[in-house]
């Protein structure tokens, strides 16, 4: 009987054992099935030193995302380190005196903030110690901290385990709903783990204007929500499995740098295949608003276009998928990129002479390769993936559509081509009907304008004083500089080194250094006057011909540089019969030349190609020896006449 | 028998093409304010492009990034325009008040209407009509306080709804209600100034009643005259931008041309503009007259 005792104890822990396993439904084996893949780490891709697995139950009817979400990470580094630093994205909406808060001001609608139910690191309870590391600001918690008991040294992995709530706001600034309309944007939603390397953490708060900057990562996430709902996502859907009233997703992103996802029961949802240069097959899925289905086929046309174009002169496609998001106006999202998915308006009215809403879905689909494959940190150097998109989005729509014709919208709505000159509560009193054609550069020198003396592209992004010059030094600014560097090489040229710069950083981390060594490394060119002034430099270029004049059969030409900006460049000469090129460094101040001619030289021009867009001032570049007054007489005749129009209409009130 | 529609508009441009003389005047008052407010941007122009060989692109085309450079550079002075249209504006308003004056003193008194009645009129009627002016702009001031609270409303109203095409039509039909609102409230001001000259009067709030008044009763016939008139007014506009489309940039001949088209629609508005006036005019003498329904009896008095 002794012999049999040792089942006693046996059958009572496993007595214990079945007490204490928590009961399962369907949607709990999923889970365990998911977990139980176990591909976190480094197993297909070199590099990848985090793995994410999240599993989300979503109640539309309360708003409430409860997420569970597990984080492997491995050191790969050659530094040890005694924390983990985490961002904490959704925290900026939670008062408005956070770095974001405080800019943009939120209601109660548009306020939420993370609700940490549990923390564990390998296993041991934990928690996140909030801190800022660039802008003190103790109500801002975007940023935390676990300090580790023991550093997690090179080679070593850190299990965490979090458990939260997260309620969707009103949509404002990317992420939330839309409100009148069961429309939600899920985006920097989850506890993120900052950028390890070269020992230490790159962690940034959520600052006003700036976006984001994370390490790839792979991801493993399953969505639960009701059946009617329509996801997507980042990454690839693995499958879906419908249980009662919920239907789980289970998406897969390798090697992603974010994740967001998007659900709706609204959706119109169209795919179709692109047939990738490379071999491989594009799905394109467009989730549409049902009242915009009228331009799907111009949508598709712009998002096959920019792929084309992309993988003729840069570069294969960095995924096998990517869902467009139509998103609604009310979710005030806008244009955004995150890694497989993007949103973008489609604003009421859009004829294809607006180029909208090609020009957002082209520029987002271009971060697919700048920002989510070739990853700059946006926080710091917003220019070089916001600088690339913009100018290759202008070539894109230059390519297909052309010149957009200038146009502004009445009642905000409606396009109207034309210029408005002068108006009184939007309504326009003076304005010039007209289809006029302009390129894409004006647009973006119009905002340079604007601010052409705040910053430079290379000042810290998050640091700039106000979304003006944020805007001009990481969109319009670095457009027109690389638009420069194209008329200074050649079209081929510049395309060739962005080809050259995504395919070596392709799924990296980069800097600007590393843009700007492919850049110095190309043809051995010397490119340091241009990195010099025009990248690292923040002045302003005005040349300028201040006079021609003649003494005997010299005709001396005067030529100012009246800003500090320097760049190389050529002046024409302009005679009766020919015209002469003359190289000059344009480093000095002023400079004449003097120029022997048989023939009467009738006009002098600096920079005749206009190679220099962000030159200030094109009408001083040229001289002409005979006054001009055509074009004064005529523009000021135009003019008079609207005056004459809008005297009669005001003067009615008589 | 009261004035109908069509003998309103026949009377109404008789007396136009009676006194084309003043349509010169009105012309050459609105000029020499467009010339007073186009020289600084003429000045601006010259500045920037008398040496330059942008003028000759430009007198090819519009050039948009000449175009924001030019804003640009010139930031500071263009800021001021605006002010000094809005100040010549207030000027120019108050030179209408007089030539109102003057006008419907000559369409008051058709067989007198030579100049001095016109300038008589424009004396004896400016402060009383710069009264009445007064008090519409405080109406428009009005229409546009409420069009922008009408505006917030909209857009407090439409924040939670993604209907954006019930946006734009009540937004629109928030414009065509402003312009809708001016509208009465400078017919009303017409009719206000015509029965002030026409009576004689400066009671003007009794004057404002009676043209509201008057208005009620004769709301048909009057806005339809009105509608008529803006018709042809807009038809001529329509015209000339057809017309404008065709007539190149250079050589010069083609600016003269183009100029003088654009002086003769601005004539035309002008010649709108009295059609107007001696409509209302006509229309107020003859729809405030009273009928007298006189009755003749046929007697045989002294025949035999």
């Amino acid at each position: 009987m002794k012999r049999f005792l040792f089942i006693i104890p046996l059958f009572l822990l496993s007595l214990l054992l079945y007490t204490i396993e928590p009961s399962r439904n369907s949607s709990q084996t999923i889970k365990n099935d998911f977990e139980s893949q176990n591909s976190y780490v480094g197993n297909k891709n070199r590099n990848i030193s985090t793995g994410y697995k999240i599993y989300v139950d979503f109640n539309p009817d309360k708003k409430l995302l409860t997420v569970e979400e597990k984080i492997i990470w491995k050191n790969l580094t050659e530094y040890s380190t005694d924390e983990i630093q985490f961002h904490l994205y959704a925290n900026a909406f939670s008062n408005n005196e956070t770095e974001l808060g405080k800019k943009f001001g939120f209601d109660e609608s548009e306020r939420t903030k993370i609700l940490i139910h549990s923390l564990a690191v390998n296993g041991i309870v934990s928690q996140f110690e909030y801190f800022q590391p660039e802008v003190y600001n103790p109500h801002d918690s975007t940023v935390a901290r676990i300090n580790l008991d023991k550093p997690v040294l090179p080679g070593d992995s850190v299990l965490i385990d979090i458990e939260y709530e997260l309620i969707i706001p009103r949509g404002r600034l990317r992420f939330g709903y839309a409100a009148g309309r069961e429309f939600y944007f899920i985006a920097q939603w989850f506890p993120k783990l900052g950028v390890f390397k070269d020992g230490h953490w790159i962690c940034s708060q959520y600052h006003p204007y700036t976006e984001f900057y994370s390490d790839f990562a792979n991801y493993d996430v399953i969505i639960n929500l009701p059946t009617d709902y329509i996801v997507g996502s980042t990454g690839q859907l693995i499958n879906v499995v419908i249980s009662d009233s919920i239907k789980s997703w289970t998406y897969s992103a390798k090697n992603v740098i974010d994740f967001a996802w998007t659900a709706s029961p609204e959706f119109y949802v169209q795919t179709k295949k692109y047939k990738s240069n490379f071999g491989k097959d594009i799905e394109v899925n467009f989730l549409i608003q049902p009242e915009n289905k009228n331009l799907i086929d111009r949508k598709f046309k712009a998002a096959f276009n920019t792929v084309e174009y992309l993988e003729k002169y840069i570069g294969e496609f960095p995924y096998s998928q990517i869902t467009l998001v139509d998103a609604p106006r009310t979710a005030n999202i806008g244009g955004m990129e995150y890694p497989t998915i993007i949103t973008y308006f489609t604003p009421l009215f859009s004829p294809i002479e607006t180029q909208r809403p090609e020009s957002t879905i082209i520029h987002e689909i271009v971060h697919q390769y700048f920002y989510a494959a070739v990853s700059s940190n946006e926080v710091y150097e917003a220019w070089l993936d916001e600088g690339l998109a913009t100018y290759l989005e202008a070539k894109i729509l230059s390519e297909y559509y052309g010149n957009p014709i200038l146009y502004f919208r009445f009642i905000d709505y409606y396009p109207i081509y034309g210029i408005s000159f002068l108006s009184f509560r939007e309504i326009p009193l003076i304005y010039s009907l007209k289809a006029f054609e302009f390129e894409h550069s004006s647009y973006a020198l119009s905002s340079y304008y604007l601010n052409n003396e705040i910053g430079s592209i290379r000042d810290t992004s998050y640091a700039l004083p106000n979304r003006l010059s944020y805007l001009v030094n990481a969109y319009s600014k670095p457009y027109l500089i690389v638009q420069v560097l194209e008329n200074y090489l050649g079209k081929d040229e510049i395309l060739e080194i962005i080809s050259e710069y995504y395919n070596k950083y392709k799924f990296s981390l980069v800097t600007a250094d590393d843009f700007l060594n492919v850049l110095k490394n190309y043809e051995n060119l010397d490119l340091e006057w241009f990195i010099a002034n025009f990248i690292n430099g923040s002045k302003k270029f005005d040349y300028k011909i201040s006079s021609i004049a003649k003494e005997e059969s010299t005709y001396k030409i005067f030529v100012e540089r009246l800003e500090g900006g320097i760049a190389p460049t050529e002046i024409a000469v302009y005679s009766e019969v020919d015209t002469t090129y003359i190289e000059w460094d344009g480093t000095d101040r002023w400079k004449i030349f003097n120029i022997e001619s048989e023939h009467k030289i009738i006009a002098a021009e600096v920079d005749p190609f206009r190679k220099n867009i962000l030159d200030i001032n094109y009408a001083n570049n040229s001289y002409t020896v005979e006054p001009k007054y055509w074009a004064s007489l005529s523009i000021a005749i135009r003019w008079f006449f609207w005056v004459q129009n809008s005297l009669l209409i005001f003067g009615s009130v008589g | 028998m009261t004035i109908t529609i069509k003998n309103a508009l026949i009377f109404g441009i008789r007396s136009v093409f009676k006194n084309t003389k003043f349509i010169f005047l009105l012309w050459g008052i609105n000029a020499l304010a467009a010339f007073l407010l186009s020289m600084p941007i003429y000045y601006l122009l010259i500045d920037n492009l008398n040496h330059s060989l942008m003028s000759d692109e430009l007198a090819l085309g519009f050039d948009f990034t000449w175009y924001i450079q030019f804003r640009n550079i010139y930031e500071s002075s263009i800021g001021e325009i605006p002010s000094m249209i809005y100040s010549m504006f207030g000027v120019y308003i108050l030179i209408q008040i007089f030539f109102v004056g003057g006008l419907i003193s000559i369409f008051n008194l058709p067989e007198k209407n030579h100049m001095v009645d016109f300038f008589f009129g424009g004396v004896k009627y400016w402060f009383r009509f710069t009264k009445i002016v007064l008090i519409s702009l405080i109406f428009f001031m009005m229409a546009f306080i409420f069009h922008d609270y009408l505006g917030l409303f909209i857009e407090w109203a439409f924040s939670e709804t993604e209907n954006q095409m019930a946006d734009f039509i009540i937004r629109l039909a928030r414009y065509i209600l402003l312009v809708f609102f001016i509208g009465l409230v400078t017919l009303v001001s017409d009719y206000t100034k015509v029965h002030m000259a026409v009576q004689d009067t400066t009671k003007i709030f009794q004057s404002i009643y009676y043209a509201l008044v008057f208005i009620k009763i004769n709301f048909n016939k009057i806005f339809t005259v009105f509608l008529i008139i803006a018709l042809i007014g807009a038809a001529g506009a329509i015209l000339y931008n057809l017309l404008e489309v065709f007539i190149p940039r250079t050589p010069y001949y083609f600016l003269l041309l183009s100029f003088i088209l654009q002086q003769m629609l601005i004539i035309f508005r002008l010649f709108i503009k009295m059609y107007f006036c001696s409509t209302e005019v006509l229309l107020y003498k003859d729809l405030s007259a009273d009928v007298i329904e006189v009755r003749a009896k046929e007697q045989n008095i002294g025949v035999s």
